[in-house]
């Protein structure tokens, strides 16, 4: 009973890197193989090249990580990527719309779309499954009927500059954005008030009302601000694509998804940082560079891809096991 | 009645470098209820799930019927007639119970789909032979959960169980229920089935045990006859030391009133609730499970509604429409549940205590770390939580700890009310005894404090003034010098005794 | 619970203005499709149904409106079933034309080989099956009166020659192909024909699967324009590919110096032509294939015997051309 108590602090950087032990292995593996089976893996065009490719996973699993740590899942970020990509050239080209005003309204409908998730989820207590596979057609849909479909081209310099324009002439906004959003994000789970609750709320519901946690406010904005950044990412790629492609997004969530699997997010809630999703896209990203890099036909990529992803899953789940049986002191 | 059915010998076991377990003998006769105390982390769990195959021993032999076995896994454990009733109830609560006890093993008719007629047939006499009233096509989740702790007796008991280890099964019943519990027990012990026995309740194994095996830290510190020994011995077997005052109560002068409940009333739950607390009471609410005061105290504290009354708080109105607002106006509340309302085990200690109270440490949006630690540090020491750093998963804090955890959480909102709803449910005797010490010193300090509790004794020896609660409804308001054991009894049930 | 009641019915109206918005668009196709119920076939007038992969591209939609345009010039019923990409879809819709006795039908398969139980109905109830665009497998052809379309294999090989003439000393390229359709798979072919004598001095760095989509097929592109430092052009099986390589040189500061050749000329595929993103564009010819299938139905009707197999010249796309026909296929 007269035992010191010890209360120590640990560095941040270096629990990030244990909590993320697996995953970081799985990446430095893959990295290093690739750079010695492709002389171009490590060139910096390619680092800026790969980085350019998931930022826009990234956008998506940032949310996505928020999400899932609350409990929840979204699967209407890839639609309402398309969705914010075709509406808001379609508004600048077709409509006629200014630049500004047309991106403003896009990223606004999108965010709309989350907002209207987290209203429906916390409202009438549907799972977050069902509601968001709603919108994920709804979104899709009003593309499609938008668009007739078609995609629309868009010549707009100053519109392209935002997905293709250069910081310094060296590092690609979509890169730039990403890095700012990475740190707001790990800045707002980790530092606010926010952040705090989507664990708590993730960890014990009960007990986070209990506690004072403003339950429903907290999950409205989770899914609010996880529409907005897909609206961002549907800028940013339409921007790129140098048009509005109502066909544009499928399957993203998928990918958002499996990069917070591989950075450790647990599917029940609770459990999960910004710095481990990260690495999860960083992961799925440079597979899909390296294969191509490699010239792996896209049949065999998608089979190395799946493969690749249950392995680090497993590795990811043994590393806990491992821990779960030599970690924990007394269990009772 | 002196036949030995079980015999552990020289039992060791180790997690990594944590000995769990430190050569633990133990016999249990044929036909005896045998108890096994000892606090949170002294190794029970941990001999039972080494008896029931779940864990494999490191050294040590294990013999049934003077018979070597070899535990490798669940399966041989029931082979061998061992049935365990855990903490937690596992049956699956959309089945019906005859379904529930036949899980894995159904009774097939010849064109091999279910046979529900059979089953049904036998799972009724199985309760029944039980003295268990209960439709046993009902599915499990619509029991009560005594009922529900009931049928998992049932099932441990089909599967031919000569050996039945219940591990704190009351934990969650009322008086009437464990009593309904022992009369069970009762009747096993007659069909010659032997009982370990988990609990923390002293009055209970005195009540239902022919001998208490006292386990500390993993190791045996020894057994006796129940008959022969007495509650302080046994106390002071699991502490290693005699505990002199377990309940700590200075009594101070009741100051100004700081809570006052008038006349509030949620439809059938519970009506015209009237009291008040002053800074540096405690008020105790007594009765028995059920009778509402959880559900009283999750109205004023915002999180359930109610149709009428008024609540003051230092004589002005009180309108909170959650807990959220409850905080704000300085109220707090430690749940009756730890586990499931009063914690989020998952995460930090650090993280628990400052769940509620984050906007003391903000500066800006952010939350400062610095301020954030400067109060951690302070409750963790002043509540003395033991626990390795406080970045370390409550859940792996002994169940005193993380009580203490809770009340740091609630304490941190700095309150002006704090509702105790059964604090010391789960706690092992010596933590209880700090918690009752921190208790004493918050009213010391002025803190109105509200002590739900269905522990005679705590209330007792903590309180002030204590409300006596039965069927929603205030029965009787007794003061510090009426308050007694059947004095208590006789309002908590309405008996005339 | 105000201002969620507020919030909720502003968005239903957002939601509700966009599509109404929007309807204007779609109805064009919708209308087609709700036209004529019943067939007449005596006093000359014949009616006529067209069942594409789809209205969601202006590939197939060009050919709705000039198939629509012809039959109301020359005072026919006509009727367009979109199955949306969806085989059974287009299974129950080929069953209920049989049904309805049209005249005669327009079919683009949803999947080449999967259409036969329908074809067999249409036939039984005696109605010809024109198949356009994307033919349908070798052993159901005896199902269709005939086969109209693009000459894939020809617009790969106009490509090829292009490329030698425009690299006469060779080049490292990079191919973006679509395996799984066959007429993409006949472009590819064609387009190495066409390199003709020049081959060996083409190399091939890389050739990829860009799933006909701009979006798959720019990532794509990125890496290899990576992994070839050198490459001097990508060669893209249909025009939203070489969007997407055109995208990725961009990006990569090497417009002009990467190549891209295509093969469809879509309005988006002109406008690139013209501004320089795309270096050579071989042509698609819906609407001529339209113009062919009509004409051929209405010979078929009047009781002419046709060729069983149709293929339309392609040709490469002038600026000129591009500037001209903007914003329309050919």
């Amino acid at each position: 009973m007269n035992e010191k108590i010890k209360v120590k602090s640990t560095n941040p950087v270096i629990s990030m890197l244990k909590s993320n032990m697996g995953i970081l292995c799985v990446m430095l593996i893959i990295g290093i193989g690739l750079s010695f089976m492709t002389p171009n893996f490590l060139t910096g065009n390619n680092i800026i090249s790969v980085l350019r490719q998931i930022s826009n996973n990234i956008f998506l699993a940032l949310g996505m990580t928020m999400v899932i740590i609350l409990g929840g899942i979204d699967l209407s970020v890839g639609s309402i990527v398309a969705m914010t990509g075709t509406l808001t050239v379609g508004f600048t080209v077709t409509n006629g719309v200014p630049m500004g005003a047309a991106i403003l309204i896009g990223l606004a409908l999108g965010t709309l779309v989350g907002f209207f998730n987290g209203f429906i989820v916390t409202t009438f207590k549907v799972p977050a499954f069902i509601v968001t596979l709603s919108t994920m057609n709804i979104a899709k849909g009003i593309a499609y009927i938008y668009s007739g479909g078609q995609s629309t081209r868009i010549t707009n310099d100053a519109y392209a500059m935002i997905g293709t324009g250069y910081l310094f002439g060296l590092i690609p906004l979509p890169v730039v954005y990403m890095i700012v959003l990475i740190v707001v994000f790990v800045f707002l789970l980790n530092k606010t008030k926010l952040g705090t609750y989507i664990y708590a709320v993730g960890g014990n519901r009960e007990s986070a009302r209990l506690s004072g946690v403003p339950i429903k406010k907290v999950e409205i904005m989770v899914f609010t601000l996880t529409g907005l950044l897909a609206a961002f990412a549907g800028l940013v790629l339409s921007s790129r694509m140098y048009s509005g492609q109502p066909s544009a997004g499928d399957g993203y969530e998928m990918d958002a998804i499996a990069a917070c699997v591989l950075g450790g997010v647990s599917m029940s809630g609770g459990v999960g940082h910004v710095s481990g999703t990260v690495i999860g896209a960083v992961v799925i990203g440079i597979i899909s560079n390296g294969l191509n890099l490699m010239g792996v036909s896209s049949f065999w990529q998608l089979v190395v891809k799946g493969i690749i992803i249950m392995v680090a899953v497993i590795i990811d789940s043994q590393k806990e096991m491992i821990s779960e049986r030599f970690g924990k002191k007394k269990n009772k | 009645m002196d036949k030995v059915i079980l015999e552990m010998n020289d039992i060791s076991k180790s997690f990594g470098a944590t000995q769990a377990l430190c050569g633990i003998s133990f016999k249990l006769k044929l036909g005896e209820i045998h108890a096994l105390l000892g606090e949170n982390g002294a190794g029970k769990s941990t001999l039972i799930k080494v008896l029931g195959g779940i864990h494999q021993p490191d050294t040590g032999v294990i013999k049934i019927n003077g018979q070597e076995i070899k535990m490798s896994g669940i399966h041989e454990a029931q082979e061998a007639g061992i049935g365990i009733i855990h903490q937690e109830i596992v049956l699956v609560p959309y089945l019906t119970v005859t379904e529930n006890i036949f899980l894995g093993r159904e009774i097939m008719t010849k064109f091999r789909t279910k046979d529900m007629k059979q089953m049904n047939e036998k799972a009724q006499q199985m309760t029944e032979k039980l003295g268990l009233h209960l439709d046993v096509t009902k599915p499990v989740g619509k029991l009560s959960i005594a009922q529900q702790q009931m049928v998992e007796i049932v099932k441990a008991i089909s599967f031919n169980v000569k050996i039945l280890v219940m591990d704190e099964p009351t934990s969650s019943l009322s008086d009437e229920e464990v009593n309904k519990l022992f009369e069970t027990m009762a009747r096993l012990k007659a069909q010659h089935v032997s009982i370990i026995y988990i609990s923390h309740r002293m009055e209970e194994l005195f009540a239902v045990s022919d001998s208490v095996t006292v386990m500390r830290d993993g190791t045996y510190v020894g057994t006796v006859e129940t008959a022969k020994t007495n509650a302080d011995e046994l106390v002071s077997m699991m502490v290693g030391r005699s505990l002199t005052n377990y309940y700590t109560r200075t009594y101070n002068k009741m100051d100004k009133e700081v809570l006052r409940v008038e006349n509030l009333t949620r439809k059938g739950v519970f009506e015209n609730v009237n009291f008040s607390v002053h800074a540096g009471e405690i008020l105790g609410f007594s009765g028995l499970v059920g009778a509402g005061r959880s559900e009283i105290m999750q109205a004023i504290f915002g999180n359930d509604p109610f149709d009428s009354g008024t609540v003051y708080l230092n004589n002005e109105k009180l309108n909170v429409k959650n807990s959220m607002d409850a905080i704000k106006k300085g109220l707090a509340m430690v749940p009756e549940d730890r586990k499931k309302q009063g914690l989020t085990l998952i995460n930090s200690v650090g993280f628990n205590i400052m769940l509620s109270s984050l906007d003391s440490v903000k500066s800006g949006i952010a939350i400062s770390e610095k301020k954030k630690n400067q109060v951690i540090e302070k409750y963790i020491s002043e509540l003395n939580v033991k626990a390795a750093s406080k970045d370390i998963a409550v859940s792996s804090l002994s169940g005193g700890n993380q009580q203490k955890v809770v009340i740091a959480k609630w304490l941190a909102t700095n309150p002006q009310v704090l509702i105790l709803d059964e604090p010391t449910r789960g706690v092992d005797v010596g933590a209880k005894a700090e918690i009752y010490s921190i208790i004493n010193k918050l009213a010391g300090k002025g803190l109105a404090i509200i002590l739900v509790s269905s522990e005679l004794p705590e209330i007792i020896n903590m309180c002030d003034n204590v409300c006596v609660v039965r069927a929603g409804k205030i029965v009787g308001k007794l003061e510090r010098n009426e308050l007694g054991q059947e004095e208590i009894m006789k309002y908590a049930t309405g008996g005339e005794k | 619970m105000k201002k969620k009641l507020v919030s909720t019915i502003l968005c239903a109206a957002m939601t509700a203005a966009m599509i109404m918005g929007c309807t204007s668009e779609s109805a064009v196709s919708k209308s087609s499709s709700e036209g004529s119920s019943k067939a007449a076939s005596s006093d000359g007038s014949y009616s006529f149904a067209f069942l594409p992969n789809t209205q969601n591209n202006t590939f197939q939609s060009s050919m709705n409106d000039k198939l629509k345009e012809l039959c109301e010039e020359a005072g026919y019923k006509y009727t367009c079933l979109d199955p949306d990409y969806d085989l059974n879809t287009q299974m129950s819709q080929l069953s209920d034309a049989a049904n309805q006795g049209f005249d005669a039908v327009f079919v683009i398969p949803v999947d080449s080989a999967g259409i036969r139980q329908g074809l067999q109905e249409l036939n039984d109830a005696g109605i010809p099956v024109l198949n356009v665009d994307t033919a349908v497998i070798e052993d159901d052809r005896d199902l269709v009166e005939t086969i109209i379309g693009t000459n894939a294999f020809m617009a790969g090989q106009l490509v090829g020659e292009q490329m030698v003439k425009d690299y006469p000393d060779g080049a490292k390229i990079a191919i973006l192909d679509f395996p799984s359709n066959e007429s993409c798979v006949d472009r590819v072919n064609g387009f190495l024909d066409g390199l003709g004598d020049s081959k060996d001095k083409f190399e091939i760095v890389a050739q990829q699967d860009g799933k006909a989509a701009l979006d798959d097929s720019m990532p794509i592109a990125e890496d290899i324009i990576q992994a070839n430092q050198e490459l001097d052009a990508f060669f893209c099986i249909n025009d939203p590919s070489a969007l997407g390589a055109a995208a990725a040189i961009k990006a990569a500061n090497k417009t002009g110096d990467i190549g891209v050749y295509s093969i469809d000329a879509s309005p988006d595929g002109k406008e690139a032509l013209v501004d320089g993103s795309f270096t050579c564009v071989a042509a698609q010819v819906p609407i001529q294939i339209a113009e062919t299938a009509f004409e051929k139905a209405v010979e078929l009707k009047e009781g002419k015997t046709i060729d069983k197999e149709i293929w339309l010249d392609s040709h490469l796309v002038t600026a000129d051309e591009a500037k001209e026909t903007a914003g329309e296929w050919q």
